[in-house]
């Protein structure tokens, strides 16, 4: 099997995640970003890019579902985890609306997901793509507001915005590459089915 | 492809051949149709006012043409993606003739076609186009289809549908290769009589128009092709279209 396990906040139950459905991945500290390890390849890549490896190249990974709903990528999402819960929110200084909103600049890192949002909402935005330190935006008068992830709140209060809006909800999700999901049907079930037990036990 | 490619030379003279053995005519498409929402695919350009798409997808275009019975024809000619990504795709269409009796022909001259090639490591999974709606309901289909799609069983169990349906749903996508009750599924797999034909439910295809069989093609490393059977005017069509590049790839490590 080939595996794409995504580095940082996901990391660690990722390889849990891997190793209680009967893995052994022994990613040591070293900064190898592709070990070979006796019938299996394990792939080390951005969280971002977990799905394009899966789409082309990899059996199996995991990542968030806001990854994947925002890469559009042609995988299958047999299993979503009890792990890396969080939600992707519209959030603003405490003076907007989400209708004020029209006209105005949205920083984001999810540039479809968020063009999607506002336009179910009849509202027509301009997006600003960042790759990190969203909430800086509004303070530095780049945009109006963000759409970002949220766990506990905190980081938006500090920064003076209010989640105005649920995005989504988000976590950890098992993806399979559409044809490994054919030819090895019965070992990702196998797989699934041991990630499952790993699920229930999880909180 | 303005290189020398003898692999796919071979692929592509080799369907040509193969085809052809079975009594079917190549068709030339035109490369440029005036612009209609019932094209699949194809680029859109305007010229003089005009809306245009190139190299939209055959199959869409002959849906909205007459044809006499027992038509047999093929294609082979370079398709564009909107992202202007060539590739040259060989397809086959059976029209006019009686839907069954289609269906195990195609398949036929399928399998033929990737022997003649001499690829023999390929499986062919196949389904029907409303194995899902004609159980659950167009509408509620509509609701869970992207999570059909994904295999996204939890999107599935929270999409607010009945739970029967629910329980439908799951039960048929992780029933892959198992006997399933569908006639028409169980029928051609005993006519055709090959053990890589595969029943499975979980089977995509795209476009809109299939109607009855769906199938689609793979090998090791590959998705090769699909295809399946579509109302045309009164009466049926039933054809599969194959990606050269895939198989010249293929044909290369053999």
């Amino acid at each position: 099997m080939i595996i794409t396990i995504p580095k940082g906040k996901l990391m660690d139950e990722s390889i849990k995640a891997f190793e209680n459905a009967g893995f052994d991945l022994s990613i040591s500290e070293s900064r190898k970003l592709r070990i070979k390890n006796g019938d299996n390849e394990i792939i080390i890549a951005r969280a971002m890019d977990v799905p394009f490896y899966v789409e082309s190249y990899a059996d199996l990974g995991i990542c968030g579902t806001d990854v994947i709903k925002e890469r559009n990528c042609d995988v299958m999402m047999p299993l979503q985890l009890k792990f890396g819960k969080c939600r992707l929110s519209l959030c603003a200084p405490k003076k907007y609306k989400l209708k004020d909103l029209n006209g105005k600049k949205i920083a984001t890192k999810y540039p479809n997901l968020t063009s999607k949002f506002f336009k179910s909402h009849g509202i027509d935005v301009k997006i600003v793509h960042l790759s990190g330190s969203i909430e800086l935006a509004p303070v530095m008068g780049m945009a109006d507001a963000i759409v970002d992830i949220v766990q506990t709140g905190e980081t938006i209060r500090e920064n003076g915005l209010i989640e105005l809006k649920k995005v989504m909800d988000v976590s950890a999700a098992l993806i399979v590459n559409r044809l490994s999901y054919k030819l090895k049907f019965d070992e990702i079930r196998r797989i699934m089915d041991n990630m499952e037990v790993f699920n229930y036990e999880y909180e | 492809m303005m290189n020398p490619d003898i692999y796919l030379y071979r692929v592509i003279k080799g369907i040509r051949n193969t085809f052809d053995s079975f009594g079917y005519i190549e068709i030339f498409p035109e490369a440029v149709e005036k612009y209609s929402r019932s094209f699949s695919d194809g680029v859109p350009f305007v010229y003089a006012n005009k809306f245009y798409l190139i190299n939209p997808d055959i199959t869409s275009r002959l849906i909205l043409r007459n044809f006499s019975e027992n038509t047999r024809i093929f294609y082979i000619y370079e398709k564009l993606s909107r992202s202007l990504e060539s590739e040259i795709e060989a397809g086959l269409e059976l029209i006019n003739v009686n839907e069954e009796k289609s269906n195990i022909e195609i398949l036929r001259i399928l399998i033929k076609t990737l022997e003649n090639l001499g690829i023999y490591d390929f499986k062919i999974d196949i389904s029907v186009s409303n194995i899902f709606s004609g159980k659950i309901g167009k509408r509620n289909y509509e609701k869970i289809r992207e999570y059909i799609k994904m295999n996204d069983f939890n999107a599935i169990k929270n999409s607010g549908i009945k739970k029967e349906y629910i329980d439908y749903v799951i039960k048929m996508l992780n029933s892959r290769g198992t006997d399933i009750n569908v006639e028409l599924l169980n029928n051609i797999k005993s006519a055709v009589n090959d053990d890589r034909i595969i029943i499975d439910p979980g089977t995509v295809r795209y476009f809109s128009y299939y109607s009855g069989l769906i199938f689609e093609i793979y090998s090791d490393d590959y998705f090769i092709g699909g295809g399946g059977n579509y109302k045309i005017k009164n009466s049926n069509g039933c054809g599969f279209s194959l990606n050269t590049l895939v198989l010249s790839k293929i044909l290369r490590r053999l």
